[in-house]
């Protein structure tokens, strides 16, 4: 059996159990999309894209609509992928991460209007839902979109009776239960909870706790990217007024 | 100020004419010659879930190429060779000239275009993708992802897919010593594989015709360009493939 946790209690790629990955982050490089940024937790990559808010498709609400299109490079992962023209996994990932903004981004103030949002994942190393949801956060950022706040994912699992955050691909295989949560820092509000897998009642209040704990610990991160590039934009401004 | 606003007010108006002024001057509005590719930089080995991948940037365009090796069945009409098959994505994320849906035909010409360069025999050997002949081959999927669509593609898929190949490992497969018990699929060892035996290195060129040959087109440039043109040349020089999409008339071609 492979051992996923050492007896000093560091994990496969060297972290503790509640460490996080590595992050990389970098906003604003596509001049030809209203907003972009690129996300690297660990060796999951991930290229979001906003554009919008444009006039609505289709009925007019009220309220702006978000859509989202996901999408897997072939290479992306160990088995490859054919890519399939309708894509069910793909689909019901967009669906999930347009529903996870739907709640951050204040769509009262884009009436009769849609965002679209188009995210790429170039490496999948585990965490792809979370790394995605965070990745469209600073896109969104970059183009300007009204959100009450950030929206910081991340996965939590249990291995071996010990809970892990932020689980690679490798650790995905010990068969814990994975789960995905969306948290608004400030307010500590769960906007997405995703699990797939049978977990005991006790264990899934320890696994939520964590996983808001690694949400709540890459804000600063996330925030740090974002004014990054608007210190990068400010010069275009010319001089102060 | 009020210069600049005009400047860019007259590219919009006249985008042609706003070229030619600079061609005048044998300079492009980005500051290149007509002679100068944009700056390029290439990153093998960068996606590390793929046994062989790289990263071309070329000025603001940039391509991801990652190989997959898979066991197939070898082909019905020679047993004893393997697959290659190159896949170009141009995903809507891109550029804002892609829709989501089915790809778009520019991607299904540089699928050809990429397929064309690299399955022909002269690049490389396919009977070295056989396992066991007439049992299991190597399939050699070799998918190109568009990051950013900024013109001269073509250039950068060819140099990505180049890099990456040269960079693939083919693992060591273990064969259980009767054959016909073939149960499943046999094991393979990652370290101990051989790099891929490849015949030549190829690097291509796209020029366009915009008043004069420009070398290395911006997507401004190529959407304006009367013709354009990829020459693909290899190592020893000489020429293996060439491509003139589009209309284009003979003087423009020998020019």
């Amino acid at each position: 059996m492979p051992e996923y946790i050492s007896v000093e209690g560091l994990r496969e790629d060297g972290r503790r159990a509640n460490e996080l990955r590595r992050v990389e982050a970098n906003v604003g490089m596509f001049p030809h999309a209203d907003g972009s940024a690129y996300f690297q937790q660990g060796d999951t990559k991930v290229v979001a894209i906003v554009n919008g808010p444009k006039q609505g498709v289709g009925k007019a609400g009220d309220a702006g609509k978000v859509v989202c299109d996901f999408e897997m490079a072939a290479f992306s992962t160990t088995q490859r992928r054919k890519p399939l023209r309708l894509d069910r996994k793909n689909a019901e990932l967009g669906s999930k991460i347009a529903s996870t903004f739907e709640s951050a981004i204040m769509t009262d103030l884009y009436p009769r209007s849609q965002i679209e949002i188009s995210v790429q994942v170039l490496q999948a190393d585990g965490g792809v839902l979370a790394v995605a949801i965070n990745a469209v956060t600073l896109a969104l950022m970059d183009a300007g979109v009204a959100m009450t706040d950030f929206v910081c994912a991340c996965t939590a699992s249990v291995i071996d009776g010990t809970n892990v955050l932020d689980i690679n691909h490798y650790e995905a295989s010990a068969q814990g239960p994975e789960l995905t949560i969306a948290v608004l820092p400030s307010s500590s509000t769960i906007v997405m909870a995703e699990m797939k897998s049978r977990v005991h009642g006790d264990l899934y209040a320890g696994l939520q706790d964590l996983a808001i704990v690694g949400g709540t610990t890459l804000l600063p991160l996330l925030k740090k990217a974002v004014h990054d590039r608007t210190r990068a934009m400010l010069p275009c401004l010319g001089p102060a007024a | 100020m009020a210069d600049e606003i005009a400047a860019e007010t007259f590219k919009k108006v006249y985008p042609r004419e706003f070229y030619s002024r600079f061609l005048e001057h044998n300079v492009r509005p980005d500051g290149r010659s007509r002679e100068d590719p944009r700056p390029c930089a290439i990153a093998p080995g960068t996606i590390t879930s793929s046994d062989g991948s790289c990263l071309v940037t070329l000025g603001k365009t940039s391509v991801v190429c990652g190989i997959k090796l898979e066991f197939a069945d070898p082909p019905l009409d020679n047993d004893n060779v393997g697959w290659i098959v190159p896949t170009v994505t141009l995903p809507p994320l891109c550029s804002d000239r892609f829709t989501p849906g089915p790809p778009p035909a520019e991607a299904q010409r540089l699928s050809e275009f990429i397929t064309d360069i690299f399955c022909s025999d002269t690049m490389l050997d396919k009977h070295d993708l056989c396992i066991i002949p007439g049992k299991l081959s190597w399939a050699l999927y070799l998918d190109i992802q568009c990051v950013n669509y900024d013109g001269n593609v073509v250039d950068a898929c060819v140099l990505a897919a180049m890099a990456a190949l040269q960079s693939v490992t083919l693992p060591k497969v273990e064969l259980p010593s009767d054959l016909s018990d073939l149960e499943g699929l046999p094991s393979i060892d990652r370290s101990a594989g051989h790099a891929l035996n490849l015949k030549r290195t190829v690097t291509s060129c796209t020029f366009a015709v915009l008043d004069d040959v420009l070398t290395d087109p911006c997507l401004e440039e190529e959407d304006l360009c009367s013709a354009s043109m990829t020459v693909v040349v290899d190592d020893a020089g000489s020429i293996c493939s060439m491509c003139s999409p589009g209309d284009s008339n003979a003087e423009d071609t020998r020019a």
